[in-house]
């Protein structure tokens, strides 16, 4: 046959292609049932809740109506209702109880092939956001795969993450900048 | 003639050498794409396009399209192993008084050819099993790219760095040798289906007997006769274009299909459904 191996390779081609796909929607198949089984059991646990919340508030308008009968029947004697003053001292938070300053800092590591700097916000001791404001030695694909890390890092609040695998120099490079960026923003 | 071959020579040198300025870490990239896939697997998350990917995915599509120009032309390792090869050409012609190209034997070109297959199939199994973390620091890409960073490679690389000495001087030896032999990039191009039209192809007709300066002239030592089950082996040097003195071999399609197609309106719906197919 003509192009024989040409067809063949196709084939192949289009089965590796489907096993992906196939793989990738038996995974997605997963997680709904997951989410779905997840969902039911928090449903439950919600339905349970309602069910004890009624019960107690049928306990508690009985409890008040036997109440309102006793208080009937002792309606003479005066009942004192001491005040109680809520005392809202609610501290200021100040910015010098915190460990780091609020603000922007710039912070600078060794990537792959150079320095790696990167932008960190600060806001009552929560990083909000880290930008890569340069990377020259970076490969492209490399830096925007190693990026990955900046969402573990604000999901985590701690520069204590993994790498990212594929990309460890670039992943390495920005989780130590993000240090020596919360070294300067230390008080 | 041998004007004719210095000047494909000499413009593919230009070509590989911008390459290797502006991109030097594209194969690796490329592999990492498809290293990725098998890491997804392997974690048991579902396989997302990332920006590895990108540049797998666009590889593979010219590859398919326009075959493995490539390898040929762009990829930094192959520029690197045609450097070793043309540099030392001269030591060997001086000290082994050999004239001309000499490679290893056929049959032992073609065995070494499957070593690819099986260094690829091994990485990705050890991907598969999270066996290749253990492999930290024993990749000679790893080096490579550190060093086309201007970075040097510290003392963990050691094994990386002994093998890329080991494949550098390899690629004294026979052209092309880490291309054809070992490289996993180069086992998945040379498993895709590249169109039968981006194929050299040689009309055999007008070869006078016993010629076989193509086939001497390849790197790969291939049959330079269409879609074979070898073809994927090409990389798309054009030095059998070059070569043959009566310039029988070009990429596209045989003469006498043409003729076919002038003849008969069959083959163009043929061409076309295998160029769906591909899509």
């Amino acid at each position: 046959m003509k192009y024989h191996s040409f067809y063949m390779r196709v084939l192949c081609l289009i089965l590796i292609i489907g096993a992906v796909l196939g793989y990738n929607f038996m995974q997605k198949n997963d997680t709904q049932a997951q989410e779905i089984t997840e969902l039911t059991d928090r449903v439950s646990a919600l339905e349970e809740q309602q069910q004890e919340m009624l019960t107690a508030l049928e306990d508690a308008a009985k409890a008040q109506e036997e109440a309102k009968a006793a208080a009937a029947n002792a309606s003479s004697k005066e009942t004192a209702g001491d005040i109680t003053a809520a005392d809202s001292s609610n501290a200021d938070i100040s910015d010098a109880d915190n460990v780091y300053k609020d603000g922007t800092y710039t912070g600078e590591a060794q990537g792959f092939g150079g320095t790696i700097q990167v932008q960190v916000t600060l806001a009552s001791d929560e990083i909000t956001d880290i930008q890569v404001t340069s990377a020259p030695g970076e490969d492209s694909a490399y830096l925007s795969q190693g990026e990955g890390v900046i969402s573990s890092i604000l999901s985590a609040q701690s520069t204590d993450v993994d790498t990212i695998s594929g990309a460890t120099f670039s992943s390495t490079g920005i989780i130590n900048a993000v240090v020596d960026a919360l070294g300067k923003a230390e008080n | 003639m041998k004007k004719r071959q210095r000047k494909v020579r000499l413009i593919r040198a230009a070509i590989q050498l911008v390459f290797f300025i502006v991109a030097p870490a594209l194969f690796s990239t490329a592999f990492a794409g498809v290293k990725s896939i098998f890491q997804a697997i392997a974690a048991g998350q579902p396989v997302t396009w990332n920006s590895f990917l990108d540049v797998t995915g666009a590889l593979l599509l010219i590859t398919v399209l326009f075959g493995r120009h490539f390898c040929g032309y762009a990829c930094a390792f192959g520029s690197l192993g045609d450097a070793m090869y043309e540099l030392t050409l001269f030591i060997r012609q001086k000290v082994f008084h050999k004239k001309g190209r000499h490679g290893y034997p056929e049959k032992v070109v073609r065995c070494l050819q499957k070593v690819k297959y099986i260094l690829l199939a091994f990485i990705l199994l050890s991907i598969f099993t999270g066996w290749y973390a253990n492999l930290q620091g024993m990749s000679p890409w790893d080096v490579f790219s550190m060093l086309t960073a201007r970075k040097l490679p510290n003392a963990s690389y050691k094994i990386g760095i002994i093998l890329l000495v080991l494949i550098l001087i390899g690629m004294c030896t026979q052209e092309r040798f880490f291309c054809q032999f070992l490289c996993p990039m180069g086992a998945v191009f040379a498993l895709m289906p590249i169109l039968p039209s981006a194929l050299f192809k040689r009309d055999r007709s007008k070869c006078p007997a016993k010629c076989g300066l193509c086939k001497k002239r390849c790197p790969a030592h291939l049959d330079i006769d269409g879609d074979t089950p070898l073809s994927g082996e090409c990389i798309c040097c054009h030095a059998c274009e070059a070569t043959c003195p009566r310039k029988n071999i070009q990429i596209g399609q045989e003469v006498e299909e043409l003729k076919e197609e002038a003849a008969v309106s069959k083959t163009p719906v043929k061409r076309e459904k295998s160029a769906a197919v591909s899509k």
